[in-house]
């Protein structure tokens, strides 16, 4: 304590070590010593009368405010849950990409699968006609890929008659 | 509910690819069909640019020297579907897909003349592979149809 106010202060309140105290009440004059007097007096007589007033419905109010610090506190549960809830979005990712593996790996040979040469021809596997005036016979075609489905008796339709 | 939100995300990416890679797997781009009269004309004429890559097979088949292009058409089919070609009145065709793949069509062909039926036939048309059908006669020339899976 440097200066006279603060031990001044000190010394009103009670703080000061003993050695200190005497030291500075040696240095205090009589009407100093009144003055810390009357001051000691009158702390005595506020503190009387001035006690904490009583609170109307204490109990209510009290649990009001709990109840409000509740609300406002982060809850540890919730943020388990928060936990739980990742794990499952992370279970449920993986699961539909792991179905998307397996889809891709049954589709996708189906779609690069080579096709075979006889893909790539045309055949006439069957010909028939109703009427027996018509008839069909089939034939590979020059090159080998092409087919010709030889249709005997298939009408006439004179020069004459537009065919479009 | 977020977590619902992400599952339904994850499935309809699924969907999606499954979806794609189906249709991806069902791709093929259709069959051609084209009319041609093919006569005898002296000089012989050159044929139009799209019977070009057909021409040499029509002459060695048919024997004629000149082929004319009446109509063509291009035919989106799907299994179990069924379309009619008409280039002309006189003579036309049914076309029913019977099945398919990225390759390869199987269809049934109605051949009709007159609105008659003529010829049923049960065919697989490969890719690049031309079926010829031989059509009524024309005046001096015949009719011929070709179809060919792109």
């Amino acid at each position: 304590m440097k200066n006279f106010e603060e031990r001044y202060t000190a010394w009103l309140d009670g703080v000061l070590d003993e050695s200190m105290q005497e030291e500075f009440e040696a240095m205090l004059d009589a009407q100093a010593h009144r003055d810390a007097a009357g001051w000691k007096k009158l702390r005595g007589l506020m503190r009387e009368s001035l006690g904490p007033a009583a609170t109307p419905h204490a109990d209510f109010i009290n649990s009001q405010v709990l109840a409000e610090i509740h609300r406002e506190t982060p809850r540890p549960k919730r943020q388990e849950s928060r936990g739980i809830f990742g794990i499952r979005l992370a279970w449920a990712g993986a699961s539909l990409l792991a179905l998307a593996i397996v889809l891709s790996a049954i589709i996708l040979p189906q779609v690069t699968k080579p096709p075979t040469a006889d893909q790539y021809i045309s055949q006439v596997i069957e010909a028939r006609s109703s009427d027996p005036t018509h008839s069909a016979v089939a034939f590979e075609a020059p090159g080998g890929k092409g087919a010709v489905l030889w249709v005997e008796n298939a009408g006439y339709i004179p020069a004459n008659e537009k065919i479009k | 509910m977020m977590a619902a939100r992400t599952t339904r995300r994850w499935l309809g990416c699924i969907a999606a690819i499954w979806l794609a890679m189906g249709s991806l797997a069902e791709a093929a781009d259709g069959i051609w069909s084209a009319l041609v009269l093919a006569t005898n004309e002296h000089p012989a004429k050159a044929a139009p640019a799209s019977l070009k890559p057909f021409a040499a097979g029509l002459h060695n088949i048919f024997g004629y020297n000149t082929y004319y292009l009446v109509g063509s058409k291009d035919l989106d089919l799907g299994k179990g579907s069924a379309v009619w070609v008409v280039p002309s009145k006189e003579v036309f065709l049914k076309l029913r897909c019977i099945d398919r793949t990225p390759t390869m069509y199987h269809v049934q062909i109605d051949l009709y003349v007159r609105k008659q039926l003529v010829v049923t036939s049960e065919v697989k048309l490969g890719a690049g592979a031309p079926l010829y059908i031989r059509g009524p006669a024309w005046g001096k020339g015949r009719l011929v149809f070709i179809l060919q899976a792109d």
